[in-house]
């Protein structure tokens, strides 16, 4: 389990497709099972689904979470710091 | 009445297995080590180490597809092992509805408190930061998070348990319309805007109709 997470993380896997995934750059780079291992730049992503094509709307799926999210990021640090001032 | 387990995570099978997957970004590592198991439940917990500020470290469960009536609850629970206080707010679990609203966020803070915030449905987070410090050991955390009776009542709450007592709740909230469905839940560092310099330790993960503690193997007390 340790040796593939360090080898994903070196950037050891060999590229076995690439896709542009919105604004993203993707790159396909294992495959063990159902864990499909995407790697892009600066992050890295394991999906686990039944296909290539599930693992790839997943993956698009959670990119996009993770950009509403960083949107959402100022409303919940300025309700803790207002909250943490009512305390 | 028994529980209703909705999702179970012991972190045992390869590659997070029992999650829809992981996600993580340059510097910040979520791992499933032998180091982060909890005592004599199985072999591999997950381990985040967080080097980088703003960062992401979490594995996350898409597909819950979890009804909730007014009035209920639904309760996450988790073994939590922080070595020592982070550095700044760390973000630790985010809930999102059917619709991909945020409903429910969890921390720790750099005192070693928890703290979360519930969505309400004009938007607003309404945050309560905790009593007791979850750091230096293992806590069993539970977070309820629970839909107000009906559209004109303010009676949803959200409430943090450590090792089964209620340390706080943020209640008299007005979640009836965000909070109908839980469909989605991320675990480790999950926002991008938590602080560096720490490493925490998870596992057994439940989500429930009730606080669900892991059976012990036969003949171990704890």
């Amino acid at each position: 389990m340790k040796n593939l997470m360090e080898q994903f993380r070196r950037g050891q896997l060999t590229a076995i497709e690439q896709y542009e995934i919105g604004k993203y750059d993707v790159r396909l780079v294992h495959i063990e099972n159902k864990s499909h291992f995407f790697q892009g730049n600066g992050w890295r992503a394991v999906v686990n689904a039944t296909s290539k094509q599930e693992a790839m709307k997943m993956l698009q799926d959670e990119l996009q979470h993770i950009k509403e999210i960083e949107s959402e990021a100022n409303d919940i640090l300025s309700g803790t710091q207002r909250d943490s001032k009512l305390r | 009445m028994k529980p209703m387990i909705y999702f179970q995570a012991l972190n045992e099978i390869a590659n997070f297995g029992d999650w829809s997957g992981s996600y993580e970004t340059a510097g910040n590592t979520i791992d499933q080590s032998e180091d982060a198991s909890y005592l004599y439940r199985g072999k591999y917990g997950l381990r985040v180490s967080c080097g980088v500020d703003d960062g992401y470290a979490y594995v996350y469960k898409d597909g819950l597809g979890i009804s909730v009536a007014p009035g209920e609850s639904v309760f996450l629970s988790f073994i939590q092992n922080f070595a020592s206080n982070p550095s700044g707010l760390v973000y630790t679990t985010l809930w999102k509805n059917n619709n991909g609203d945020t409903v429910f966020v969890s921390l720790v803070r750099d005192d070693g408190k928890g703290q979360f915030t519930v969505v309400d449905d004009a938007g607003n987070w309404n945050t309560k930061i905790g009593n007791a410090v979850l750091t230096s050991k293992s806590h069993w955390i539970t977070l309820e998070l629970r839909r107000a009776t009906s559209s004109t009542a303010s009676d949803g709450y959200g409430k943090l348990y450590i090792d089964g007592v209620e340390d706080v709740i943020r209640d008299g909230q007005d979640n009836y319309d965000k909070f109908t469905s839980l469909n989605y839940i991320r675990l480790g560092v999950p926002t991008g805007s938590s602080k560096t310099g720490f490493v925490i330790d998870f596992d057994e993960v439940v989500v429930a109709n009730r606080m669900v503690r892991p059976p012990l193997p036969k003949g171990i007390n704890l």
